[in-house]
């Protein structure tokens, strides 16, 4: 451009060669389009509607990215939704015990978590196929644990206010807000999942094993044993998720959850994650999340005659090819 | 490669243990059932959803069952078997159902016709305060202020007999228990083109009457639904005046071959007409409304197809069943009007005699068993209940785990035990075709119930399908919300694509229509926190939104979060719901919910055994393709008994 280097010049570099680049601007700017022209978007309400609706795809969405920049996919993470949160209703709804809830709320998916992995380490069948699997097979385990029965519970236990209660502190001082803790463990997760990936060993084997397995090896990274744990924390957080999920809503049931794992996969993609692996962030997967609840607010706020309520979904899809089009534009010029 | 292979078994097997081990643990009864009670072909995912089986329970204390517990009703009619024998057979199905059902019965009547005297019987009754009142609604103007003062005094009352439902009658009381007019004409027109009607003509012989001109156009809608002509021919009160106008109109109408008359008055100048043509049965087709000596020789002789009889026995046995079932178990009518006509009359059955104490044996095949899965208890509880009080033998039949091939291989077995009556789940209409074919074939009168879509959709003529009707479903509960001052509506559907879960939405925006107001679907996903979002959205983009019907506890949930979230009370928005969970039996006790609607379980095995029954013994067959046991409102009024039952009899 021939332009004079300057200090702006060189923020702007930096901006455009980070991952998060592409869903930050996408977001700024369908915030202002929206901000300016669709009616009662640019309110406390629906920001704080949109932060909740992508709160637990967002914590989904945290697991899927890690092994997505290691080159895998988790499709069964909808199904450990699900067992998540019967495992946590189970020990906090019938045993009365949160630390029994959270334990088994957390550990199944993990154990489930660590089997995907296992099964595609020692198989070596495309781990899309084996958690293709996995969603059924996880999902019928739902069935087996529930009895097919929906468990509800009108109690709330201090242990729920912890993890998914009304944040109001915050709400109490910004009017029409409305906040809740589940938004204290996605950041929370993502800060530390980010810290884990950006300024660690571990982190940098997950974007070596997914970017160029061969030469991970050869760097003598255990590329299994990295895969494996990253089944495992994806399994993890999915089992959190359902925890958020009970906690709120204190009742779960066989489909709870089912469609998540395609909508934690888009949040990663539009979030800058490569579908090939070696490339993404966590804080773009979570603008990823946003992004998306910000399109659906949107587009239901705006009341477009012609696209009925029932129907709203298939502009949310056509955005998202919008946005992945905009990163590769960025990506390329970057 | 080997190694790999043990690993990929070892991990396998674990998987298979941890499934194991976790389930027993969980919950006493591991139940894979996938038996959607009200859908044909249910898919795992939405499978139990809309059984109402609310966890945890509550233990209960045992009470004495509610049938022990003796009622009292009275009946209001406007005329007495003592000087109208017409009478005679209504005020015996009444007393036969008290009799069973442990009702004491009282009937009052004016010992010749005067309405005014049967306007004061019913405030006579209403002084008694029965159990429950049963009415003929017969001047609904002369009849509203009594039967108001009914209602007002809390007795549950019906309408039999005489009425138009509680809607056109304007008094809202339960249900109509009577013929359904254009039902019949309806369902006569279909039975004449299946036997190969091409045209028709409706033989009219009083225009202008509401009733009859109703069985007219059901008659006609049935030949145009078929892409078939029908007209109506008016004819007068004078025999041979009547017989010359069918004349001369066959005359000019070759090509009509179906004929249907509205009565005796109608029959007799046709029959006439016949004759003096030289018509043979099979040159064209007849049916009748009615019976008479005339029409029932011509029903043995072939030329005429059927007589539709309104079933006067039912409609007092109906009367009193309804009440006793609302007053016992707040187990609600499904639709405002509960036909017990029309009842075909055709050459197998015409003439049998009532066998009232005929010994019986009933079989039950069903997809699921009440030892694997709670949903069942209720519905074994209904059969039970039901086959006591009329003292017939049952046999419930079903696999010990999901298996639609074992329930099919069932539906044989109990053919072969020679029942005189089968019901069954129509689970499966292809797989269960040809077993339920054998049973009809071998002369078993059989029914489907609670899975199934009625004999036309499902293919086989069994008689009747008794279980949830999803899309009235939806019309009442859209109409009980306009009525409690609904101006804009929304049904709030969880997965849009599934058949019946549409059809409810369907009739819930029907019913917006038909009252000049607008309503639209709102989709939600499995993701709670998505959802409560969207419905948030959708009410801040039309906050003149008012009414907001969910359809099961997957959609009533984020609805009361969103509520919660945007600080609406009770009173602020209406919200009714399909299915009943603890969350919403709390909902609708503290007022946010106007209703629950439920497809009363219990019901769908109670009426199996006593269509059956009632088939046998009395000769009386089901109205209609679909007897509906839902939708069946719970609401305040009878919130606490539901709660109260829920697990044994709801």
């Amino acid at each position: 451009m021939g332009a004079p280097r300057t200090k702006e010049k060189n923020l702007w570099d930096l901006f455009i060669t980070s991952p998060v680049a592409g869903p930050l601007a996408t977001m700024i700017v369908i915030w202002v389009v929206f901000s300016l022209f669709v009616p009662h978007f640019a309110s406390m309400r629906s920001v704080s509607g949109i932060i909740n609706a992508a709160t637990l795809t967002g914590m989904v969405t945290i697991g899927v990215t890690m092994l997505m920049i290691s080159g895998e996919f988790d499709l069964s993470v909808g199904s450990l939704v699900a067992i998540g949160a019967y495992g946590f209703a189970f020990g906090t709804v019938f045993w009365h015990s949160p630390l029994l809830g959270i334990v088994l709320g957390l550990f199944i998916p993990a154990i489930l978590g660590a089997i995907n992995g296992l099964i595609f380490v020692g198989t070596g069948i495309p781990s899309f196929i084996v958690t293709l699997g996995t969603l059924y097979i996880y999902r019928g385990a739902v069935w087996l644990l529930s009895g097919g029965q929906l468990i509800q519970t009108l109690e709330r236990p201090l242990v729920y206010q912890i993890f998914n209660g009304r944040l109001d502190v915050v709400n109490n001082l910004i009017p029409g807000a409305n906040f809740r803790t589940s938004l204290l463990w996605l950041l929370g997760m993502t800060a530390l999942f980010q810290y884990i990936l950006t300024r660690t060993a571990y982190g940098n084997h997950v974007f070596a094993v997914g970017g160029n397995p061969l030469g991970a090896l050869a760097q003598g990274v255990n590329v299994r044993r990295v895969k494996v744990i990253n089944f495992i924390i994806s399994g993890t957080l999915a089992g959190l998720t359902g925890i958020l999920l009970f906690s709120q809503y204190r009742s779960v049931r066989v489909a709870t959850g089912a469609g998540m794992e395609l909508s934690a996969i888009a949040a990663a993609v539009v979030g800058g994650t490569l579908l090939t692996g070696g490339a993404g962030s966590i804080w773009g997967a979570l603008l990823g999340a946003l992004l998306i609840s910000t399109l659906r607010t949107g587009v239901i706020l705006m009341n477009i005659p012609f696209i009925p309520a029932d129907n709203f979904e298939a502009v949310v899809g056509v955005t998202i090819i919008g946005a992945v089009i905009l990163n590769n534009w960025l990506r390329s010029r970057g | 490669m080997k190694s790999r292979f043990i690993l990929a078994v070892f991990v396998l097997s674990l998987l298979a243990i941890i499934a194991v081990a976790c389930a027993p643990a969980a919950t006493p009864t591991p139940t894979p059932v996938p038996a959607k009670p009200t859908e044909a072909k249910p898919t795992p995912t939405q499978a139990k959803e809309m059984a109402p089986t609310p966890t945890p329970k509550e233990e209960k204390p045992a009470a004495a069952a509610p049938e022990e517990k003796r009622l009292k009703i009275i009946m209001v009619q406007h005329a007495l078997c003592a000087w109208d024998s017409f009478w005679c057979t209504v005020e015996q199905g009444a007393k036969d159902a008290a009799a069973a059902m442990n009702v004491d019965l009282t009937i009052l009547g004016p010992d010749k016709f005067d309405l005014e005297k049967t306007a004061a019987l019913i405030d006579q009754a209403v002084a008694a305060n029965p159990d429950g009142l049963a009415v003929t609604v017969t001047d609904p103007k002369l009849f509203k202020d009594p039967i108001m003062r009914a209602l007002d005094a809390g007795i549950p009352v019906v309408g039999y007999n005489a009425g138009s439902g509680p809607e056109k009658d304007g008094i809202p009381y339960l249900t109509y228990i009577g013929q359904d007019e254009y039902q019949g004409g309806y369902q006569g027109g279909k039975r004449l083109i299946a036997a190969g009607a091409k045209k028709g003509v409706c033989i009219n012989h009083q225009v202008g009457h509401a009733g009859l001109d109703a069985r007219c156009n059901g008659f006609i809608d049935a030949f145009k639904e078929a892409g078939l002509e029908a007209e109506v021919l008016a004819i007068t009160n004078d025999p041979a005046e009547s017989q010359t106008i069918i004349d001369d109109y066959y005359t000019a109408h070759p090509d009509v071959d179906a004929f249907l008359t509205l009565g005796p008055n109608g029959a007799n100048p046709f029959y006439a007409f016949v004759e003096a043509r030289g018509l043979k049965p099979g040159d064209i087709l007849h049916g009748t409304f009615d019976l008479s000596p005339e029409i029932e020789a011509h029903i043995k002789d072939g030329l005429t197809l059927f007589g539709i009889d309104q079933q006067p026995y039912l409609q007092g046995f109906g009367s009193v069943m309804w009440l006793t079932l609302v007053k016992r178990y707040g187990i609600m009518p499904a639709l405002p009007v509960t036909p017990t006509g029309p009842g075909f009359v055709t050459k197998e059955n015409v003439g049998v005699k009532p066998q009232p104490d005929k010994p019986l044996k009933l079989m039950f095949v069903q997809h699921a068993l009440c030892a694997w899965d709670s949903f069942w208890c209720v519905v074994e509880k209904g059969i039970d209940v039901a086959a006591k009080q009329l003292n017939v033998d049952y046999t419930v039949l079903g696999p010990d785990k999901f298996d639609l091939e074992k329930t099919a291989a069932l539906i044989d077995q109990a053919v072969a035990a020679k029942p005189d009556g089968l019901a069954v789940t129509v689970t499966d209409p292809k797989l269960f075709k040809d077993p339920i074919m054998r049973a009809i074939e071998a002369g078993i009168p059989v029914v489907g119930y609670n899975a199934g879509s009625g004999p036309e959709k499902d293919g086989i003529p069994y008689l009747t399908y008794i279980g949830m009707d999803e899309y009235q479903g939806g019309y009442q509960g859209g109409k009980r919300m306009i009525a409690a001052g609904a101006k804009k509506g929304v049904c709030i559907n969880h997965q849009v694509g599934h058949a019946g879960l549409d059809a409810r939405c369907n009739g819930f925006i029907d019913a917006f229509k038909e009252a000049g107001l607008e309503a639209e679907v709102l989709a939600i996903t499995n993701d709670p926190a998505e959802s409560q979002t969207i419905i948030d959205d959708y009410y801040t983009a039309h906050p003149d939104v008012n009414a907001f019907l969910t359809l099961g506890p997957n959609g009533a949930n984020p609805f009361y979060a969103f509520m919660e979230a945007r600080g609406l009370k009770a009173g602020d928005v209406i919200h009714g719901t399909f299915d009943l969970s603890p969350e919403i039996v709390a909902h609708v006790e503290d007022g946010t919910t106007l209703f629950a609607i439920d497809q009363q379980p219990f019901l769908q095995g109670y009426l199996s055994v006593v269509t059956l029954t009632l088939l046998q013994r009395q000769n009386i067959s089901p109205a209609l393709p679909v007897t509906p046991t839902g939708p069946g409102f719970v609401d305040k009024s009878n919130i606490a008994l539901v709660k109260a039952l829920a697990g044994t009899y709801r």
